[in-house]
């Protein structure tokens, strides 16, 4: 049918141009490239079948990075999301800079993930406050809140890292 | 490190990931898959908690945010828990089938019931006009057009419910009055408008029609049609002739809700019901027929949450507070069962295993907060 071939090509157009950037906030919100696939597979496919009520001019990228962030809320409740087990250790860290990013990814994907999403979207995707707030349904105080607790957190995990994890140049109080 | 290295390095990472092995392409059969599971589940959820918030998602071609099926009652699956020994039931069909049926039943009807004018999907009851039709010659210019028909099991308080007049983010329903079709059937018949009002723009605008149906049986039964495009003011010339172009449909879209033959899609539990064990006793009831013979339900000792948020007709977000928590959410659901804008929903479904299963979805909105929970109950 036409109306569905339309929609297709849409939604494929759509999507070439905000998988990366989707796929990178699931990230940032599960720290593991897998899951972020898994998790941003299943908004969008949530987002195909609601794509003609999205207005896509505006509210595509909008509905798709909810949907992303909230899908991952979503994952981390699930108990077998809370722990992984890996039968071969990751690669160690190579590179202090690497190291670093490690640990704030770490630090990231340790903070609740409520608190972890305000942190995502406010600080990385720049959101306004009030954006946030609509996004997450909570108040601005509430955004204001989480997001002074959530760099607190980072910054104390940080300033506990190992100094070999730390760059070489930065502060070393 | 001081903060504003922190927030430099935080705005980096995760720049620099594996380059995806899919495309959008490749997600397009799957979100096939759940469009056409959500277009055969009854136009209750949404719909019905809030008739006139509707209008434009059904424009847009919305459906309700559940990834369910059919109604136990919606005929050919077998008699209610009770009625014969479970011994002489014929096992039950799948309940795959049981939704194409009913779907695809209600979508002849109401593709017989307006005509060849009229494109509607073969296995849902939803379309739109056909293009290059006479019908859409008479459109106003950049209008679209959607229509749906749902049906559901509903006490006759549900009926009422709907027809209340509301008005809700932009959306203006007006009450029931009566309609009677050639025949003399009666049934109701509600409008809507839906547009710019002070202190909320909205992008579109448009008209809205509603034929509701309670058969005898006590199958609720409604169909909407739409019409709308760019937001203007209700007054205009091209809105009046949205509204004389929607309102020419009202005897087709009645004869389509009052056939005898629409099947029920869901059933709506005792919206009065403040009791929320009792209540789920009678979903288990009504739903005992899915399990196969002399197998009992369990009830899952947790809460599915739909995982969607849904759209306002004018593009945000409805709040889905019951997103938060278990415990906090089966409790604001309690409180909103207190007050007359809970509905209740059984439908059956199977999950990602394979396996049977009933589920009551609670929607209410309070407060202007809209909240849906989901109870899954699984055969043993």
């Amino acid at each position: 049918m036409a109306r569905g071939k339309q929609r297709d090509e849409e939604f494929v157009a759509f999507l070439r141009d905000a998988q990366l950037r989707l796929r990178r906030t699931a990230y940032l919100m599960c720290g593991d490239w897998q899951r972020a696939e898994d998790v941003v597979q299943t908004a969008l496919v949530k987002l195909y079948a609601n794509w003609e009520r999205v207005d896509r001019q505006q509210g595509a990228w909008s509905y798709a990075r909810r949907a992303v962030v909230n899908t991952a809320i979503d994952e981390s409740r699930g108990p077998w999301r809370r722990e992984v087990a890996m039968e071969v250790l990751p690669d160690p860290v190579v590179g202090a800079h690497a190291g670093l990013d490690d640990a704030l990814l770490e630090g990231l994907t340790a903070l609740p993930p409520r608190q972890r999403a305000v942190v995502v979207l406010r600080y990385i995707e720049d959101l306004e406050v009030e954006t946030v707030a609509q996004m997450l349904d909570i108040s601005t105080g509430t955004v204001k809140s989480q997001a002074a607790r959530g760099l607190d957190t980072l910054r104390a995990r940080l300033s506990a890292a190992p100094s070999g994890l730390r760059p070489i140049g930065t502060e070393t109080r | 490190m001081n903060e504003s290295d922190m927030l430099g390095r935080l705005r980096d990472l995760g720049k620099d990931g594996p380059t995806p092995a899919w495309s959008g392409r490749d997600l397009v059969p799957a979100g096939r898959r759940l469009r056409r599971r959500r277009a055969a589940v009854a136009g209750g959820g949404v719909a019905s908690v809030a008739g006139g918030v509707l209008a434009a998602a059904l424009l847009l071609g919305s459906a309700p945010p559940t990834d369910v099926v059919v109604s136990p009652a919606s005929g050919g699956g077998g008699a209610s828990a009770g009625e014969e020994p479970a011994s002489k039931r014929k096992a039950p069909r799948s309940v795959q089938d049981l939704a194409r049926d009913a779907s695809a039943r209600n979508a002849a009807i109401l593709q017989d019931a307006l005509g060849d004018d009229w494109e509607i999907d073969s296995d849902t009851p939803a379309g739109t006009v056909r293009k290059g039709s006479v019908a859409e010659g008479k459109l106003p210019d950049g209008m679209d057009v959607s229509v749906r028909m749902s049906a559901m099991e509903a006490t006759a308080a549900t009926l009422a419910e709907f027809c209340r007049r509301t008005l809700e983010k932009g959306t203006i329903t007006r009450a029931c009055t009566e309609h009677t079709l050639p025949d003399g059937t009666v049934l109701q018949e509600q409008t809507s408008y839906w547009g710019p009002i002070p202190d909320r723009p909205q992008e579109t605008s448009g008209q809205g029609l509603r034929m509701l149906y309670r058969q005898d049986s006590g199958v609720l039964v409604f169909a909407d049609l739409y019409v709308g495009g760019p937001a203007e003011d209700p007054t205009t010339q091209r809105q009046r002739a949205a509204r004389d172009w929607v309102d020419q449909w009202a005897d087709a879209l009645g004869a389509a809700v009052s056939d005898p033959d629409v099947l029920p899609e869901g059933f709506v539990q005792d919206d009065a019901d403040p009791d929320r064990a009792a209540s789920d006793r009678r979903l288990v009831a009504k739903a005992g027929d899915f399990c196969p013979d002399g197998v009992d339900h369990e009830v899952k000792p947790d809460f599915a949450w739909l995982s969607e948020p849904p759209t306002e007709p004018d593009g945000a977000f409805r709040e889905w507070v019951a997103r938060e928590g278990g415990n906090d959410a089966i409790e604001r659901a309690r409180i909103a069962s207190k007050n007359r804008n809970v509905q209740r929903y059984g439908y059956v479904r199977r999950d990602k295993q394979g396996r049977a299963g009933s589920i009551v979805e609670v929607s209410a909105i309070s407060n202007g907060k809209y909240y849906t929970i989901t109870t899954v109950y699984y055969c043993n």
